[in-house]
């Protein structure tokens, strides 16, 4: 590719030296050092021009568009669109990817068993092309539930989440909640606990009913001059026609 | 604005405010241990916690996903994404063609949005309860931000801060009760969105009251890290824009060594002075039971209502 198109469009490189580097970190795959140097090495030279790209059309203002891929004899292609807000987050996401590729890079070489790393420099390049590809060893562990047992039902529901705004919001939504214990011998000993919470739907009833109401009963009397009648209809275009005529031509 | 200097001043920029940004909570606890006479942490005591988190072993639930591992980066992100679009040295932010009050709003909303739903992703019912709190104070901190920031649009006539900020180097401080009335309720927004006492405690892991502390309790390591990092960048922005939209004294209009110097001794002051204030709040207040919150957020929606109808007067 000749300097003048690689400026004028560095996306299609970029996405071409993230395939090349995949294909580079796997063929290096049994020499770990090379994987990782060429694997982070290729990802922030694309993670660079990724970020330029974002850069110009920011700086422009001038939404992009491109080809990523045209194959002529198939007709497949695969092309891009890159608006401004866009191109902003691909080159704030470029400039934390190229610190983390860094990063990256004296991390795997302890972290990680060596026939390992040419799979997990291969993936941090498709990962980053898609979002921040910093991967670490990680420690898996219960969540910490206070020494109890955490489960399905233990989780926090929808209803719970939005009660503070329920409460907070309480003179619209008017919550009610009824808890009843059902017991054979006496509720004391409940063998059952019943819990029905609702809440008033006060838009429903004061702004959507009214309005569909009103539009429903609006309609209902315009059937009145909708008998069904294709005569009628008729007529009604032919009135029209002559009030239309009467009312924009009249005045001269 | 060409291309190379808007990039470099935007990296510059964000890696400035991403440096000092643990140095302003430092500097707000030592304050506060000097008023209740205790001796404190370290001025670089964030520093040394921040290296300590990147060097930590990550620990992640067994239940969690990749909702929970993109939670501090994409906080991360948005909380550095924001810092290019406010102007901090300069009457110009690096990057302000990319958007204004809008983009600024919206790119905190999306941090939280991401750090409450990695919350809840654990099935860890502090978490739950957090990102539950956090959003509630979101919902209620957000209109009263959007009032503020739109009284003070009004007076510039335009909704990117860069121009609001030279609009407003170009006019000088005018003491109009609409600007006084705005600055104050969005003073009330930074003490919400910054975790700060009345609203919530930063200080504390009691599990009833806390609210951000609740969302990020699974996190640990670089993961926490990430989130600790990005909360003190969040507050610095906060006073950032509050000290520039309002006092933008001192702003540099010039590349001039002298505007330079000037501009950074100006802002360093502007952002202590409101440091000092929100010090100040939080060491002469109790935390306010949450749900008395929405009457403190109502009181800075109503000072916000009462800026932009003084406006129009």
């Amino acid at each position: 590719m000749e300097g003048a198109t690689f400026l004028r469009d560095p996306v299609p490189v970029a996405f071409a030296v993230r395939l090349a580097t995949v294909a580079l970190s796997l063929a290096f795959a049994g020499r770990p050092r090379w994987c990782r140097g060429s694997a982070f090495a290729g990802s922030i030279v694309a993670s660079a021009l990724t970020g330029a790209a974002g850069a110009m059309v920011v700086l422009t203002g001038v939404p992009r568009q491109g080809m990523l891929l045209r194959h002529d004899a198939s007709g497949l292609s695969l092309g891009y669109t890159m608006a401004p807000l866009s191109a902003w987050f691909l080159l704030v996401l470029a400039m934390l990817a190229i610190p983390a590729a860094l990063y990256s890079v004296g991390y795997l070489s302890h972290a990680m068993s060596a026939g390992k790393t040419a799979f997990v420099a291969a993936g941090f390049n498709v990962l980053s092309a898609l979002f921040l590809g910093l991967r670490y060893a990680v420690r898996r562990a219960p969540t910490w539930a206070c020494g109890g047992q955490l489960s399905a039902r233990t989780e926090y529901t929808a209803t719970a989440f939005s009660k503070p705004l329920m409460m907070i919001f309480g003179a619209i939504y008017r919550p009610t909640r009824e808890v009843s214990r059902v017991g054979a011998v006496s509720p004391y000993f409940p063998s059952e606990v019943r819990y029905r919470a609702e809440i008033e739907p006060t838009f429903e009833r004061f702004v959507y009913g009214p309005l569909t109401r009103g539009v429903l009963g609006a309609a209902e009397r315009m059937k009145v001059i909708q008998a069904g009648s294709l005569h009628a209809y008729l007529a009604y275009v032919l009135l029209l026609g002559i009030g239309l005529l009467l009312w924009l031509g009249g005045g001269r | 604005v060409s291309l190379v200097p808007s990039l470099g001043l935007a990296t510059l920029q964000a890696g400035v405010l991403l440096a000092v940004a643990p140095l302003l909570r430092g500097v707000i606890k030592k304050m506060k241990a000097a008023f209740q006479s205790r001796q404190g942490p370290p001025l670089l005591q964030g520093y040394y916690d921040l290296v300590k988190l990147l060097r930590k072993e990550p620990v992640r639930s067994e239940t969690a996903s990749w909702v929970f591992v993109a939670g501090p980066r994409l906080y991360f992100a948005t909380a550095v994404a924001a810092t290019t679009l406010v102007p901090v040295i300069f009457a110009a932010a690096p990057l302000e063609q990319a958007g204004g009050i809008l983009v600024l709003v919206g790119l905190f909303a999306l941090g939280r949005f991401a750090l409450a739903t990695a919350a809840l992703d654990t099935g860890s019912p502090f978490g739950g309860m957090g990102s539950s709190r956090e959003m509630t104070v979101g919902a209620l901190a957000e209109p009263a931000l959007m009032l503020g920031l739109f009284t003070v649009a009004l007076w510039g006539g335009s909704l990117n801060l860069g121009e609001l900020a030279r609009a407003t180097v170009l006019r000088g401080i005018s003491a109009h009760p609409s600007e006084l009335l705005a600055a104050a309720a969005l003073f009330v927004v930074l003490i919400a969105e910054a975790g700060r006492v009345p609203v919530d405690n930063p200080a504390t892991h009691l599990e009833l009251t806390m609210i951000h502390e609740a969302m990020v309790l699974e996190y640990t390591g670089p993961d926490l890290a990430l989130v600790e990092w990005a909360s003190a960048l969040k507050e610095l922005l906060f006073m950032t824009v509050l000290a520039n939209l309002f006092l933008p004294l001192g702003l540099a209009l010039s590349l001039s060594p002298i505007a330079l110097g000037l501009a950074v001794a100006f802002y360093a002051a502007k952002v202590f002075f409101l440091a000092v204030a929100v010090t100040l709040v939080e060491a002469t207040n109790a935390k306010l039971r949450f749900f008395r919150v929405p009457e403190l957020m109502a009181v800075s929606l109503g000072l916000g209502f009462l800026a932009l109808a003084i406006r129009f007067l």
